[in-house]
């Protein structure tokens, strides 16, 4: 067994660890600070205007209720829809074909494929899933719920927040592309 | 031995830590199963370590170690998780534990070789959430003090600072040099959730005594080196398996070193009787 260290070295050790820590913080603020501005949803209610799904405008706005999945999550400001389905009826139109787009936050990144056919939303295909949670929690629930949505906004995962507003954003990017 | 003599003993005070961890983490409403989900890893760590007194007629003792694997493993898996796949993670850890040894010590963690068998032939998420990752930040000391203490305890402080000094030097490294992937960067690395992992795993696994070395050099090699594997693993394919696959790497180095040294000895004591027969 070894020799018990001393009190004064174990000391001096965690100042000097709390001050690598503290340097690698402080050097990574900016880019942390950027990736939560560029990762959060411009559209982060059904009621925003620049939302790639139009709702059409004798429904009900949605009820947006902002969830976040704790207060760690940078995604905390993003939202996605828990009101009911028949208000998410689209009339946004789309240029035909496949896009992609990306979601990422403290839980990881998930990458889809939209595909357009006359206008509408014909299939989304998770391209990379590199979550915390497996994707079978989302998988294929939210795809085909965008299919049958045609929106990007859709019902939050219980269980799988993070995933749900990653899968989100990336339908989200995707559908911003393909907007006519 | 009383219950008081008992939670001064590394394993009992280790014990008491990650149900005093469990209990917080559980706060948070989403996570209020998580008491049922460790509780069921719990039994099941009481029936396997029983059932293995029993198939080895060895006496049968209380099943702390298990009891903390348990707890480990609850803490860790999402507690969107399906209770059977607790009850699998935890009897995989623990037969690892009976099964994967040296002599009486097993090479691996338990909880770490159950966890990476969890998200890979599981596919289960981790959240790590006994390790306080989803509540608010202020309450970090609370996993902080009581690993601190847990890590002077079991004379395992050396290999800790070595782990946490190494990773964050690596991470801002990493953030320097713009090194790594484009998501699971270094900035996310050093905030919660993900630095939380980090310090249980440093706290509550890497200060496991049988799959760790004693020696202050071997423990300052060991904990660098499950920093180092981690944080390659970190930098080039992210995800969560990151921390057990360094910590399982360490094991094995630990293990390795271990045999090779017992190895020399063995050389060294049979030329010796050698040299006595001849004389």
């Amino acid at each position: 067994m070894a020799k018990k260290m001393g009190k004064r070295l174990m000391g001096i050790c965690g100042v000097a660890v709390t001050a690598v820590y503290a340097a690698g913080y402080i050097y990574t603020m900016p880019s942390a600070q950027a990736a939560a501005t560029s990762t959060s949803l411009p559209a982060a209610s059904a009621s925003a205007p620049s939302t790639p799904s139009t709702s059409t405008s004798n429904h009900a706005k949605h009820t947006a209720k902002q969830q976040s999945t704790s207060s760690t999550t940078r995604k905390s400001s993003q939202s996605t829809s828990t009101s009911t389905k028949n208000q998410a009826t689209s009339t946004a139109k789309y240029k035909d074909g496949t896009y992609t787009g990306t979601g990422t936050n403290a839980y990881g990144t998930c990458s889809v494929a939209v595909t357009i056919q006359h206008g509408k939303i014909a299939s989304v295909k998770i391209t990379n899933y590199m979550m915390h949670y497996p994707q079978y929690y989302i998988d294929p629930q939210l795809p085909k719920e965008v299919v049958s949505m045609q929106t990007w906004q859709i019902y939050i995962v219980s269980g799988a927040t993070a995933s749900t507003y990653n899968f989100a954003e990336a339908v989200y990017y995707a559908l911003k592309k393909a907007k006519a | 031995m009383n219950i008081e003599n008992w939670l001064k003993t590394p394993k009992g005070y280790m014990m008491a830590m990650l149900i005093g961890l469990t209990l917080v983490g559980a706060l948070r409403p989403q996570d209020h199963i998580g008491l049922l989900n460790a509780g069921v890893s719990v039994v099941t760590a009481l029936v396997i370590d029983w059932a293995v007194a029993m198939i080895y007629k060895n006496k049968k003792k209380f099943p702390d170690g298990g009891i903390i694997t348990a707890l480990i493993i609850a803490d860790v898996l999402s507690n969107s998780t399906p209770w059977y796949i607790f009850v699998a993670t935890t009897a995989v850890a623990l037969l690892s534990k009976h099964l994967i040894k040296t002599g009486r010590k097993p090479i691996f963690n338990p909880a770490a070789v159950g966890l990476l068998v969890a998200i890979y032939v599981f596919s289960t998420g981790q959240s790590w959430w006994g390790s306080l990752a989803l509540l608010p930040i202020w309450l970090i000391p609370v996993l902080i003090i009581p690993g601190i203490v847990i890590s002077i305890r079991v004379n395992k402080f050396p290999q800790v600072v070595s782990f946490l000094g190494v990773y964050f030097a690596l991470m801002l490294f990493m953030a320097i040099f713009h090194l790594g992937l484009p998501y699971d960067t270094p900035a996310d690395a050093l905030r919660i959730p993900f630095v939380n992992s980090a310090l249980f795993l440093a706290f509550f696994m890497l200060t496991d005594p049988p799959t760790s070395p004693a020696s202050y050099t071997k423990q300052i090699i060991f904990g660098s080196l499950v920093a180092v594997i981690g944080s390659v693993i970190f930098a080039n394919y992210g995800g969560l398996a990151y921390l057990l696959i360094g910590l399982l790497v360490g094991n094995l180095s630990n293990y390795t070193l271990m045999r090779v040294k017992q190895r020399k000895l063995s050389e060294v004591m049979v030329n010796n009787k050698k040299a006595l027969l001849k004389l």
